[in-house]
Order: structure tokens, then C-alpha cells, then sequence
């Protein structure tokens, strides 16, 4: 059925507090200079963006910083909810942001996993039968009964990333190209996530890398301010939109 | 294959009548999630104990010892039961206090995580309250030894205990599920709450049974769910539970089911707007 429209984002809107000092919390309520400050005041993170991303759609987010990319993908994910608009979002969605969600230092790389798997919304049997297949791509043998606390920075990135490589969502949300672990694992790592991207899933990806962008993606978007600046398949055009606007920032 | 297509419509808050099934949607959906969760704080907190889970009922068992060197043998009370009411009250009480202070912690203690994977957040309030039931059920096993040392009959008011100790655990959850969204905002809240819970410790009668409350005052001591459930926990050992009523009873189970129910709606509605506070 590609084609359907998995993703669909109507005027959608979401607002941050500015939150200020619990001081100047204090001062204000003392003072009553509550009116002539912020109180009440906004940050608008994402500004009205109307968004269908179809099936099976590769779809890149590009901006200069606080453009409201990774707001936008936490709002499709479900983390944050629209102030105004509408979203409705057809599918098992998974969010990759980081690296290893839950992950607990002194719990052993094989708990870790199967914590970690269910945060990720994937079931014990799934995680089970995955299991050697996780540890193998993370390359970190024996390690994987001793306390996370004991692996290196390397290991730890590595089995994180291994787990979150083996997660099938059928829309896969993607913060930043995932670069962990020495050189060689860079290149495992890089090539797995076009693997995941060129699959069935519908993504959508936030990168800044211009090659990765024309080489896997449908069509790119670039925000500014928290508004779609420009969207179109003509991946370079947008990509030299968003060279201009880097540079006059 | 289209007919299993879930469609999520992101709706931020579910009506008021709504709220508490959907938490019980979010939550059944989510069990395995949920035992996970409860499993890392077992291995969190137990991590590198020799003795491990067994320290929940060392511990309980080593107090009462020393409720009995003081109370008993020093300061020479006749009541011999006094350490075994003391132990259940605190045994009982903390399980409830540190379900309402994780409760109202919770959302600002997961900050990271909450950020990171989007999964119901009614998951991180339940997940505490079940540690510390479980915890409470271990560390209860302690009355099973004294009763047998005290020679204390197995009545069939035994029932009550279970009943209190779920009771207590419902309206914690239930409070600090009332707060947790609050204490996002303001973090002074979890202040203000460990004092109120310290204030309750001492009215609920933890260190003294209804027994030591005037009678004039008894009904009035017993206004307080906590020092029913107390003292129902205390009846079930001792097969007595002349100091209580019925109605005292139902009354205070009605209000930890009233406490939960308010809560649940509370968290379910606001969770939304405080994470953006996070």
C-alpha cells in the first residue's frame, strides 16, 4: 500500500515555556511586578506546519540550530503533544535520540537489553530471539554478563546501537546520524542505518550531512524558526536554501 | 494486514470520566514494560548485596530486636506485642510514604528518559508503587516467625491484612500521582509533601496503637485512612479487631479507591503539559 499517508501534521503548533529562576519566581510574586514581566510567555518551538509524509517515504529535516528539527520528530514520536492542530500517526513508531534509553550502570549488558528493548516498546520473545544476534553486531563477546559500569565508552555506544539497530518500527524517526564507536564500527553503523532507512519503514530523519540526504532521501524539508521554509524532492535546491540561511545567521 | 493498522491519534487529554480507563488501557498494554521496570529497581537497589532481597526482611527483623531490648526489656513494659505493633505500623507506613514521595518524583526523576522514548507515563508511578508492594510483602513475612514465637492464633481476620496493605499502597499511588506534574513546575512540592508525610508518621499512630488514643478521641484519631489501615493490619495479626469498626473500614478503603481514581485523573491529564516543564 505505498502511497497511504502514515504521518499527517495540520497547522500543528507546540509552545515551550520560558521558565525562569525560581528567584525571580519569588521577587515577582513579592515585588507584584508579575504584569510588566514574562509571565505567560512562549517560546514557539514549532510554528504551524502542516506535514503528510507518505508510506514507505524517506523524509529529511535539515535547519540551522533551534529550527525546531528535533522538536519535531519528539511531536511525531508522541513525547511532546501539539498546543494547536492536529496529528495522526498510523503505525509503531520508534524515536532514535540518543543513545540507549534506560540504560543502567550496574545491571549487566544482557538486562540492560532486555530493559532498554521493552522502553523501546519490543516484547521479551522478540528480544529473546534477537539476543545473539545483538550481541554478535556489537562485537562485545564475553562483556555481555558484566555490569555495564565495566564496558569502555566504546562498548557501551556500540551495544546501544546494536539494540537500536535491531528495532523494526514501521516508522522510524532518526536525530542526528548515529556515529558511535571507532572508525570501523563508524562505517558498520552508518551502512546499517541505510540498510534500515532503504527497508519498507517510513522515516524521517534529521541530518545535516548533504551527502547522506541526497543519497537516501525522498524528499527533504528544511524548517527555520520553527516554520517549513522550503520542501521539495529537488534535494539540493533545499539543501542551498539552508546554506543561505545558516549564513546569515 | 490492514486491519491490524493502529492508528495513534495523539489526544493530550482524554475526558475526566476517560482518564482512569485509560490509564488502565496504557498500563495492560504495557505489562511487560511494567515488570521490567519493577525488576531494575530490585536490581538497582539490591546491586551488590551479598544478601540481597533478604536484607527486606533482615532488616524488619533486626528492628524489631531492638524495639524489644528497648520497650520490653528496658523499659520494662508488659505489653510483649508492642515491638510486633510498632513493626507492622512502620513496616505498613514507610511502604506507603516512599510510594507517595517516589510518586510525586517521578516524572522529574525519568526526565531523561521521558525525553528520549515516548511510552505511557502512568508506567513510572505504577512501576514504584509495585516495587514497594513487593518490597512490603517480603518484609511483612516477618510476623509469620513472631506470631509462631508469641503463640498468636492464625484468625480469619488475617484477610485484613492483605486488604489494609493494598488499600494503603492505592491511595499512596493515588496522592503522589495527584503531585506529580505539580513538582515538575515547582520543586519545592516534594519538600512540602516529605513534611506532611513526616507529620503523618507521628498522627497515625505508628509508635502507639488506637489503644493508647483516649476513647473520647478515639473516633476522631480514626477519621485518618492511615491509622485504619494501621490498626487493621495490627487486628489481622492479633485476631482482634475490637478497636475498629466496620464502617471505619469501608469508609477509608472508599477513600483510597476515591484517592487513586482523582489521581489517576489528575496525572493523566496534566502529564502532558508538565513534561514541556522538564
Amino acid at each position: 500500500m505505498k502511497g497511504d499517508t502514515v504521518i499527517s501534521l495540520e497547522n500543528v503548533v507546540l509552545d515551550f515555556p520560558i521558565t525562569k529562576s525560581s528567584q525571580t519566581f519569588l521577587k515577582e510574586i513579592f515585588t507584584r511586578r508579575a504584569k510588566e514581566s514574562k509571565i505567560g510567555k512562549f517560546y514557539r518551538a514549532v510554528d504551524h506546519i502542516t506535514l503528510d509524509i507518505k508510506k514507505g517515504e524517506v523524509l529529511g529535516l535539515i535547519g540551522p540550530n533551534g529550527a525546531g528539527k528535533s522538536t519535531l520528530l519528539r511531536i511525531i514520536a508522541g513525547i511532546y503533544a501539539p498546543d494547536k492542530g492536529s496529528l495522526s500517526v498510523k503505525g509503531q513508531v520508534s524515536l532514535l535520540a540518543g543513545l540507549g534509553a534506560g540504560f543502567q550502570r550496574n545491571m549487566t549488558g544482557q538486562e540492560n537489553i532486555f530493559l532498554s528493548g521493552s522502553i523501546y516498546g519490543m516484547s521479551k520473545l522478540e528480544l529473546t530471539e534477537l539476543m545473539p544476534s545483538i550481541v554478535e553486531y556489537a562485537g562485545i563477546g564475553d562483556f555481555i554478563d558484566q555490569p555495564l559500569r565495566t564496558y569502555s565508552s566504546g562498548m557501551r555506544a556500540r551495544l546501544a546501537f546494536s539494540l537500536t539497530s535491531h528495532i523494526s518500527p514501521e516508522i522510524l524517526l532518526i536525530d542526528e546520524v548515529l556515529s558511535v564507536g571507532d572508525s570501523s564500527f563508524k562505517e558498520k553503523s552508518m551502512s546499517r542505518i541505510m540498510e534500515m532507512v532503504k527497508g519498507d519503514a517510513t522515516v524521517v530523519m534529521v541530518s545535516h550531512n548533504a551527502e547522506v540526504l541526497r543519497e537516501i532521501c525522498d524528499r527533504v524539508v528544511c524548517l527555520n524558526n520553527g516554520k517549513i521554509d522550503t520542501i521539495s524532492d529537488d534535494i539540493n535546491e533545499v539543501i542551498m536554501r539552508y546554506r543561505e540561511l545558516s549564513n546569515l545567521k | 494486514m490492514e486491519s491490524e493498522e493502529r492508528v495513534i491519534e495523539i489526544n493530550p487529554t482524554p475526558s475526566i470520566l476517560a482518564s482512569p480507563f485509560r490509564m488502565y488501557s496504557n498500563i495492560s498494554k504495557n505489562k511487560g514494560l511494567l515488570k521490567n521496570m519493577i525488576s531494575r529497581d530490585f536490581k538497582v537497589n539490591y546491586y551488590g548485596h551479598v544478601l540481597g532481597y533478604f536484607w527486606s526482611l533482615l532488616e524488619p527483623l533486626a528492628l524489631t530486636a531492638i524495639f524489644f531490648v528497648v520497650f520490653v526489656i528496658l523499659r520494662g513494659d508488659s505489653d510483649t506485642l508492642l515491638p510486633l505493633k510498632i513493626m507492622i505500623g512502620i513496616l505498613i507506613f514507610s511502604a506507603f510514604s516512599r510510594t507517595v514521595s517516589g510518586c510525586t518524583s517521578s516524572l522529574v526523576a525519568n526526565s531523561s528518559l521521558i525525553q528520549q522514548v515516548y511510552f505511557p507515563r502512568e508506567i513510572f508511578p505504577t512501576a514504584i508503587t509495585g516495587f514497594r508492594f513487593i518490597t512490603l510483602c517480603l518484609s511483612i513475612l516477618i510476623v509469620i516467625p513472631y506470631m509462631i514465637f508469641e503463640d498468636l492464633p492464625l484468625t480469619k481476620h488475617m484477610i485484613l491484612l492483605p486488604i489494609s496493605m493494598i488499600s494503603i499502597m492505592i491511595m499512596g499511588q493515588g496522592l503522589g500521582m495527584m503531585f506529580a506534574s505539580l513538582q515538575v513546575r515547582i520543586r519545592d512540592v516534594k519538600q512540602v509533601i516529605d513534611l506532611i508525610l513526616r507529620a503523618a508518621f507521628f498522627l497515625s499512630g505508628v509508635f502507639f496503637g488506637a489503644e493508647h488514643i483516649p476513647p473520647e478521641h478515639l473516633d476522631t484519631f480514626l477519621l485518618n485512612p492511615i491509622a485504619v489501615f494501621l490498626e487493621m493490619g495490627r487486628a489481622a495479626v492479633l485476631g482482634d479487631t475490637s478497636l475498629i469498626t466496620d464502617i471505619q473500614v469501608v469508609r477509608s478503603i472508599a477513600f483510597s479507591i476515591f484517592c487513586f481514581i482523582l489521581g489517576s485523573i489528575i496525572f493523566v491529564r496534566s502529564e502532558r503539559k508538565a513534561v514541556k516543564f522538564l
